[in-house]
C-alpha cells in the first residue's frame, strides 16, 4: 500500500501529523478534567501512533495497535464511568497524582529518550516492495516467540472476562439479587450484617446531592 | 427556494408528538400511535408537538412547563382536556385546546402549519436559568466536597457512599419522571445509582387533581381494552414498535378473540417473555407472569391495583435501571392508571 | 480508470453506496413496520423516510446543559466515518474494491471496536441521566458481543489462508462459507445487530430509556447519527455478504450486482428482526455471550482449524 523504499511528500506530511497529533493528545490526557476525556485523549494518541506504524509500512501491527488500543480504552471507559459516573465530565476532576514526581519521572524519561534518538544507531534496512509482513510475523508469532506472546493472550482474556463477572450484578450481589435484595456477607452474624461487624452511623444531611429536583430526566 | 421545498416536504411527515399525561387520562394517547399520520415519540426532543392530555395541577403543571421547553423549534403545543376550567399551566396558556376524543386532526394541522411557517413556534415559558447557583465550594465550586458531589448547574453530581455491597464507589442520585415512556401518570422516581445499579429508591405520585376522566373505557370491554392499551406501552418500551401498534388498533373496538390469539403469538414468539422472566417479583409472581396474564383472552379481566409504591421501591433496589423501568411499567399501581379499570368495572 | 479518477471516486462512490444503502434501510424498516402492525404496506413507505429527514433538517438541534460539546458533536461524524471506512475493505468484483488492504480483517476489527466508542461517547457527552445510562449498559454488551465477531472472522481467514477480503472470497469458490462454517453468519449477525445499535440489541438508543443516547439530541444531528445508524448495518450486511454469502461469486450477473443482492438479503433479515423480537436484557445478554455464543464462536474457529488441516 505505500511505498516504503521511497517515502513521498505524501507520508512525510503525514508522519509529521501524526507525530504531533500524537504528542498533543498525550499531553492533554494529564491536562483535562474527566476520566472518560482523559481515556479517550490517551486512544487518540495511540490511533496517532497506529498511524505512523502504518506509514511505517506495518499493515498488520498499526492495524492491530489500533483495534488493540481500542479495546482496551473501552474497558477503561466502562470502568470509569462504573466508579466515578460524571457525565459530560460536569464534575471536574485533576487528572494528576504526585505530580511533581511524576514529572520528574517524565522529563528523565523524555531526555533518555531523546539521547536513544538522536545518539543511536538505527538500522537502515528499507522493507523491499512485496514482501510477505504478515506471513513473517505470523511466523515469528507463532513459532519462537509462541510461548510469550500465548501467554499475554490468555493473560488478556482472563482479565476481560475477570471484569465481567467481577461488574455483572449477579456477582456483586449473588442469586438473590432483585429477588429478595441481598446484603453483604456478615463477618459476625451477632454483630450484624455489615462486614465490618460495626453498623454505621446513618447520615442524617439530605446533603447537596439530593437537591436540583432533577432538570435533566424530566421527560 | 430549495428551503421552501424542505419545509413542504417536512409539513407532510408523520407528526412526531410526545404525550404529557396528566390526571385522568389512564392509558389513553398509547391509542394514538394507531393513526399512521401521527409517530409517539418517546422524548420531547423528537417532537413536534407536545399533546397536554388531561388535568395538570401543582408540580405536574411546573413540569409540563419544563418539557414544553425541552421541544426544538419549531414546536407546538396541544391541550388534550375534559375540563376546559381546570389548571392551566404557564405551557399551556397560548396552546389550542382539543375536548373532542380525537385530536389527530388538530394535530396535523399544527404541524403543517408550523413547519410552513404560518404559524410562530413557541416560546420557552421558563426562563433559561440553571436551577442551581455554581456554589463556589469544594475544590472546584461545585458545591461538594473535594472533587466530588454537589449540584452544579443543577444537576446532582455523584459522591462515594456506602453501596448495598459493602464497597464505597460514587452514587448519582437522579430524579426521572414524571412523563417518561411507560411510566404511570404522575410517577416520578427518585433513585440513587451505582454505574446502572439502583441503589436506593423512592417512589412519588404527583397530584392528579380530580374531575370529568378523558379515558371513557368501554363498561363491557373495559377490562380488555385496558390490557391491550397497556400492552402496546409494554410492546412499544420493549422495542416492539410495530407490535405495539397493532395492540393500540386492537384496543380502539371491542377486538375478535381470533386477532387478540393473533397478537398474542406473535409476543410469546419476540422473546418478551423470556426476557421479562425473573424481573421485578412480588408475590411470587415476575414482569413475565403480568405480562402472560394480559396476552390470555381468557383470563379475568380487570382487576384490582397494584402493590403500594413502597414495596415497587423495596423490588427496584439491585435492579438495573432497564430492569426497574420494566418492573415500573409492568404493575398497574395505584395511579391514575388502575382508577380507569375500576371505574369501568362499577 | 486512472489514479487521479481513482482518488476521487473511491470516496464518492463509498458515500453513495452508504446515503443509498440508509434510504433502502429506511425504506425496509418502514415496510416491516407496516405489515407487523397489519397496516399494510402503502406508497409511504418510500417517500416517508426522505420526510422524516427533511424535518430533521428543519428542526433546530437540541442544547444540553454543559455537555462535553466537542465529543458530542463528534461522535455521530466519526460513527458515519467509521461505517465508510468498513465499506471501503468490501470487494465489489474480482478486479475493483476501494481498499483491499491486506490486513482487512483486522482493519475491519478497528471499525467495530472504534464504533463501540463512538456509541458511547456520544450517549456520555450529552451530559443527561437517561443517554448515560444507555451508554453504559451498550458498552457492557459491546464489549462482550466484541470477541464473537474477532472469532468468526478469523475463522473465514484460515480457509484463505489470508487476512485480505479478496482472498477470503476467493477461498469461497464452490463453497460459501455459510455452509462450510454455519456458526459464522449467525454469530455475525449478533455483532451487527449489536454495533448498528439495532433491533433486539437496541441498547444504545432504546425506547424504554427515552431514545438513549438519542433523547436530548433533535434536529440535523440525530439526522446524522439515525443515518449513520443505518449505513453502519448496511456496511456489516456488506460485509456478512462477502464473508460467508461468497461476496461478488455468482453465475451470470456480473460482480457488483451479486454484492448488492446478497448484501440486500441479509439487509432484510436484520431489519425484519428488529420488528419480531424484543430488546434483550443488558444482564442476560451479557451472560449468554459469555456462556454461550463465545464458546459457540470458539467451536467455530476450531471447525475452520480441523477442517484446514
Amino acid at each position: 500500500m505505500i511505498d516504503v523504499s521511497s517515502p513521498s511528500v505524501f507520508v512525510h506530511v503525514s508522519f509529521w501529523v501524526f507525530a504531533a497529533a500524537a504528542v498533543l493528545s498525550g499531553w492533554r490526557v494529564f491536562r483535562t478534567d474527566s476520566m472518560v476525556r482523559a481515556t479517550f485523549l490517551l486512544l487518540v494518541s495511540f490511533l496517532n501512533v497506529g498511524a505512523i506504524l502504518l506509514l511505517l509500512g506495518g499493515a498488520y501491527l498499526g492495524v492491530a495497535l489500533l483495534f488493540m488500543m481500542t479495546v482496551e480504552m473501552t474497558v477503561m471507559a466502562i470502568f470509569m464511568v462504573a466508579f466515578m459516573m460524571n457525565p459530560a465530565g460536569l464534575n471536574p476532576m485533576v487528572m494528576v497524582h504526585q505530580p511533581r514526581l511524576a514529572a520528574a519521572a517524565g522529563w528523565v524519561l523524555f531526555g533518555g529518550g531523546i539521547v536513544v534518538a538522536v545518539w543511536g544507531r538505527f538500522p537502515d534496512r528499507p522493507l523491499e516492495p512485496g514482501r510477505p509482513v504478515i506471513v513473517e510475523l505470523g511466523t515469528e508469532l507463532m513459532g519462537r516467540s509462541m510461548l510469550i506472546f500465548e501467554s499475554a493472550a490468555v493473560a488478556l482474556v482472563a482479565t476481560m472476562i475477570g471484569s465481567v463477572v467481577l461488574s455483572s450484578r449477579r456477582s456483586r450481589y449473588g442469586e438473590a439479587a432483585g429477588d429478595d435484595g441481598s446484603l453483604p456477607p456478615p463477618l459476625d452474624p451477632v454483630l450484624g450484617t455489615y462486614p465490618t461487624g460495626v453498623v454505621p452511623e446513618t447520615s442524617t444531611d439530605g446533603g447537596d446531592g439530593h437537591g436540583g429536583d432533577g432538570h435533566g430526566g424530566m421527560h | 427556494m430549495a428551503v421552501a421545498a424542505v419545509r413542504r416536504l417536512a409539513a407532510t411527515a408523520p407528526v412526531p408528538v410526545f404525550v404529557a399525561r396528566g390526571g385522568g387520562t389512564g392509558l389513553l394517547p398509547v391509542e394514538l400511535a394507531f393513526d399512521a399520520r401521527l409517530r409517539l415519540v418517546v422524548s420531547p426532543r423528537h417532537a413536534t408537538v407536545l399533546v397536554a392530555a388531561g388535568r395538570f395541577p401543582g408540580p405536574l403543571g411546573v413540569a409540563v412547563d419544563r418539557v414544553h421547553d425541552q421541544l426544538p423549534a419549531p414546536r407546538g403545543t396541544l391541550w388534550w382536556t375534559a375540563d376546559v376550567d381546570g389548571d392551566r399551566p404557564a405551557a399551556l396558556r397560548d396552546a389550542s385546546v382539543v375536548t373532542d376524543a380525537d385530536p389527530v386532526g388538530s394535530v396535523v394541522a399544527l404541524h403543517r402549519d408550523l413547519c410552513l411557517g404560518r404559524i410562530r413556534s413557541d416560546a420557552a415559558v421558563l426562563a433559561d436559568d440553571p436551577p442551581n447557583r455554581f456554589e463556589g465550594r469544594g475544590d472546584h465550586g461545585q458545591g461538594g466536597e473535594g472533587m466530588m458531589g454537589g449540584v452544579p448547574w443543577g444537576r446532582p453530581m455523584a459522591m462515594t457512599g456506602d453501596d448495598r455491597d459493602g464497597l464505597a464507589l460514587d452514587r448519582l442520585p437522579v430524579v426521572l419522571g414524571p412523563f417518561l415512556p411507560g411510566f404511570p401518570n404522575g410517577l416520578r422516581v427518585h433513585a440513587v445509582l451505582q454505574g446502572d445499579v439502583v441503589q436506593e429508591a423512592k417512589l412519588e405520585v404527583l397530584d392528579l387533581g380530580s374531575g370529568p376522566r378523558l379515558d371513557r373505557l368501554d363498561p363491557a370491554a373495559g377490562g380488555a381494552q385496558h390490557d391491550l392499551r397497556w400492552l402496546a406501552e409494554a410492546l412499544r418500551l420493549a422495542g416492539l414498535g410495530a407490535l405495539a401498534v397493532r395492540a393500540a388498533r386492537l384496543a380502539r373496538a371491542a377486538p375478535a378473540p381470533a386477532s387478540r390469539a393473533a397478537l398474542a403469538r406473535l409476543v410469546r414468539r419476540s422473546g418478551l417473555p423470556a426476557a421479562w422472566s425473573g424481573v421485578g417479583v412480588i408475590d411470587g409472581e415476575d414482569a413475565r407472569a403480568r405480562l402472560v396474564r394480559r396476552l390470555d383472552p381468557s383470563a379475568p379481566e380487570g382487576r384490582s391495583p397494584g402493590p403500594s409504591l413502597e414495596r415497587v421501591a423495596e423490588v427496584l433496589v439491585g435492579q438495573d435501571w432497564s430492569d426497574a423501568v420494566v418492573t415500573i411499567c409492568s404493575f398497574d399501581l395505584p395511579t391514575d392508571r388502575a382508577e380507569a379499570v375500576i371505574e369501568a368495572q362499577a | 480508470m486512472t489514479a487521479q479518477a481513482e482518488v476521487w471516486a473511491a470516496p464518492l462512490l463509498t458515500a453513495g453506496v452508504l446515503a443509498a444503502g440508509a434510504y433502502v434501510v429506511a425504506v425496509l424498516d418502514a415496510a416491516v413496520a407496516a405489515a407487523v402492525s397489519g397496516a399494510g404496506i402503502g406508497r409511504s413507505v418510500l417517500a416517508g423516510p426522505l420526510r422524516r429527514a427533511a424535518l430533521l433538517v428543519v428542526q433546530q438541534p437540541s442544547a444540553t446543559e454543559r455537555p462535553d460539546a466537542a465529543s458530542w458533536a463528534l461522535a455521530p461524524a466519526l460513527y458515519a466515518g467509521l461505517a465508510a471506512a468498513g465499506l471501503a475493505v468490501i470487494p465489489w468484483s474480482a478486479s475493483f474494491s476501494v481498499a483491499d488492504v491486506e490486513a482487512g480483517i483486522v482493519l475491519w476489527g478497528t471499525v467495530e471496536s472504534l464504533a463501540i466508542v463512538a456509541i458511547f461517547l456520544h450517549g456520555w457527552s450529552a451530559n443527561t441521566h437517561q443517554s448515560l445510562l444507555a451508554a453504559y449498559r451498550f458498552l457492557a454488551a459491546g464489549l462482550s458481543y466484541l470477541l464473537l465477531s474477532m472469532f468468526v472472522l478469523i475463522a473465514a481467514a484460515i480457509p484463505a489462508e489470508s487476512l485480505q477480503l479478496s482472498r477470503i472470497v476467493e477461498s469461497q469458490h464452490g463453497l460459501w462459507n455459510v455452509v462450510r462454517q454455519p456458526l459464522g453468519l449467525p454469530l455475525f449477525a449478533v455483532v451487527a445487530l449489536g454495533s448498528s445499535t439495532w433491533g433486539p440489541l437496541n441498547l444504545a438508543d432504546g425506547d424504554d430509556l427515552s431514545g438513549g443516547t438519542t433523547a436530548d439530541v433533535s434536529g440535523r444531528p440525530r439526522l446524522v447519527w439515525s443515518g449513520a445508524r443505518a449505513a453502519m448495518l448496511t456496511s456489516f450486511s456488506a460485509m456478512a455478504a462477502t464473508v460467508f454469502l461468497g461476496g461478488w461469486q455468482g453465475p451470470v450477473l456480473p460482480g457488483p450486482a451479486w454484492v448488492v443482492l446478497k448484501t440486500l438479503v441479509v439487509l432484510a433479515a436484520l431489519v425484519a428482526s428488529g420488528h419480531l423480537f424484543a430488546r434483550v436484557r443488558t444482564e442476560r445478554f451479557v451472560t449468554v455471550c459469555w456462556l454461550v455464543l463465545l464458546p459457540l464462536a470458539f467451536l467455530d474457529l476450531v471447525i475452520a482449524g480441523v477442517e484446514a488441516l
